[in-house]
């Protein structure tokens, strides 16, 4: 065989190396999650992936020169027209935004999050193509609202504190109500929540918060270890209150990442009515027991008076 | 470098090489004479349809780029009388190769058709590579340079070919005959 032969062979198999490894990695675009698509100027897509074909219910095939437009509703598509004319008058500045995506099978809007950019394919080549990634956080959505109903329903204080010791943005409704103020967020747990018993508390409650303090940031085994010594019921004043405050009940739950603690979740309860009607239990078992000392008392002054009898 | 200057009427003849070559070697990919060739050159797209096989034909004279856009479906619409199978048992593989195929006929006919007179030229693999990839290629607007579209087509069946066509040379190219020769009917083996 002549060495042009040679030559040819081999460059012919490369060739056919390139032309599968190009067709592997176009099907792995194809197959991509969420939505997948290059438009022109007009919204017209040139290439798209299985996922948009299944909106359009169309083949893959048939997918080219379809009008993306098509997709949203009126009022959405002028949103992402407007987004897409954004990324074009900006220098190579991408967009990401949230719009919803209403669907064709089953009336049901979802919710997506979509990112636009330039895409230029040459330098020759002046038009404007755009690359569109949707992706579907309707299933976040759907989620975020079912733990936004629990935040606002359920009567517990829920919060997170961070490992910079302060209050996490989210936190349930009702730990407004229980701690009686609003501006929880970004506040010194501590403060907020134990600075009557950093003042007042007994030694071992004192100690208890600060190993919370502790534990926050350490190892999940140290904040298992310190947990026990945590205080579980503090007295929480409040001015204006009828009974002074109340009292709380107070559980602890460590978030582990990589095996150390970053976050601290605190889940609080009014146990003020459960410890006002255990005292008065005590109360009245306290005055039971006194009259029946007392009555005692009596029965054997009695017998002292009269032996015989 | 400066650019030839080249005789429009020399890229036309070479544009109307590759349009007869082309309609001749379709029918004979498909075994079927029903297939016709439709005007298309004003239209314009970025691109043309999901899948593109393109093949070269390059020599000192000239050098030529055809790419033909398809879609399966059509594909082993067309490829299903060669292969004796209802359209809808082909694989892509096969409806794919089919698109090949007629590539390599096409150009190897130009290249038979150069070197009968004299005129060396090489031709490229056939590949298929997604129709998207169109966008990739550079517009280039040169004097020797000819651009063409045309639709080869049966009952609403078929393919778009685009075709670049190059002139280095034109000297090399001045008397060559682009008629083409009735051939004995040969049988197409597909791998």
């Amino acid at each position: 065989m002549s060495e042009i032969n040679k030559d040819l062979q081999a460059t012919h198999k490369i060739l056919t190396i390139v032309e599968q490894s190009k067709s592997h990695n176009d099907e792995l675009l194809d197959k991509l999650p969420g939505v997948f698509a290059i438009v022109d100027e007009k919204a017209k897509i040139l290439r798209g992936n299985l996922f948009l074909s299944g909106i359009f219910d169309c083949e893959l095939e048939e997918i080219i020169e379809k009008d993306l437009s098509s997709i949203f509703s009126e009022e959405g598509w002028n949103i992402f027209q407007k987004k897409i004319i954004d990324v074009k008058d900006s220098d190579g500045k991408d967009e990401q935004f949230e719009l919803e995506l209403e669907s064709k099978k089953d009336d049901e809007s979802k919710s997506f999050y979509w990112y636009i950019s330039k895409f230029s394919p040459s330098k020759k080549n002046d038009r404007d193509f755009y690359s569109i990634v949707g992706e579907d956080i309707s299933e976040l959505r759907k989620k975020e609202k079912q733990l936004m109903e629990i935040f606002s329903s359920i009567p517990l204080g829920i919060l997170t504190v961070g490992s910079d010791k302060n209050i996490d943005p989210q936190y349930s409704q009702f730990t407004e109500y229980l701690l009686d103020r609003k501006d929880l967020e970004g506040k010194n747990f501590e403060e907020i929540l134990f600075s009557y018993t950093s003042a007042n508390g007994t030694p071992e409650e004192k100690e208890g918060v600060n190993n919370i303090n502790a534990s926050i940031g350490e190892n999940e085994l140290i904040f298992e270890s310190l947990k026990s010594t945590f205080p579980t019921q503090v007295w929480y004043p409040i001015d204006n209150n009828l009974d002074g405050g109340r009292w709380l009940g107070i559980s602890y739950q460590p978030v582990v990442y990589s095996g150390s603690v970053k976050r601290l979740l605190i889940i609080c309860e009014d146990r003020t009515k459960i410890i006002q009607s255990e005292e008065a239990l005590k109360d009245t078992q306290m005055l039971e027991d006194q009259s029946i000392q007392e009555f005692f008392k009596s029965k054997n002054q009695t017998k002292i008076c009269f032996p015989s009898l | 470098m400066t650019e030839a200057q080249i005789d429009p009427a020399c890229l036309n003849r070479m544009k109307d090489l590759v349009r007869n070559v082309s309609i001749d070697r379709f029918r004979r990919a498909a075994q079927n004479d029903s297939f016709t060739l439709l005007e298309t050159s004003q239209l314009k797209r970025d691109v043309y349809d999901h899948w593109m096989a393109l093949i070269l034909v390059s020599g000192k004279a000239l050098r030529m780029t055809l790419k033909v856009h398809f879609n399966i479906k059509a594909s082993k619409k067309m490829a299903s009388p060669i292969y004796g199978i209802n359209p809808e048992k082909l694989e892509v593989r096969q409806a794919k190769d089919f698109i090949k195929e007629f590539c390599n006929l096409s150009a190897g006919y130009i290249k038979k058709i150069f070197e009968d007179q004299s005129i060396d030229v090489g031709i490229s693999l056939p590949l298929v590579i997604r129709g998207f990839d169109e966008v990739f290629f550079e517009r280039q607007d040169k004097e020797s340079i000819i651009e063409d579209k045309f639709k080869i087509e049966n009952g609403g069946v078929g393919v778009l070919c685009t075709n670049i066509v190059e002139v280095f040379n034109q000297d090399l190219l001045s008397d060559i005959d682009i008629n083409i020769e009735e051939e004995e009917e040969e049988e197409i083996d597909f791998l």
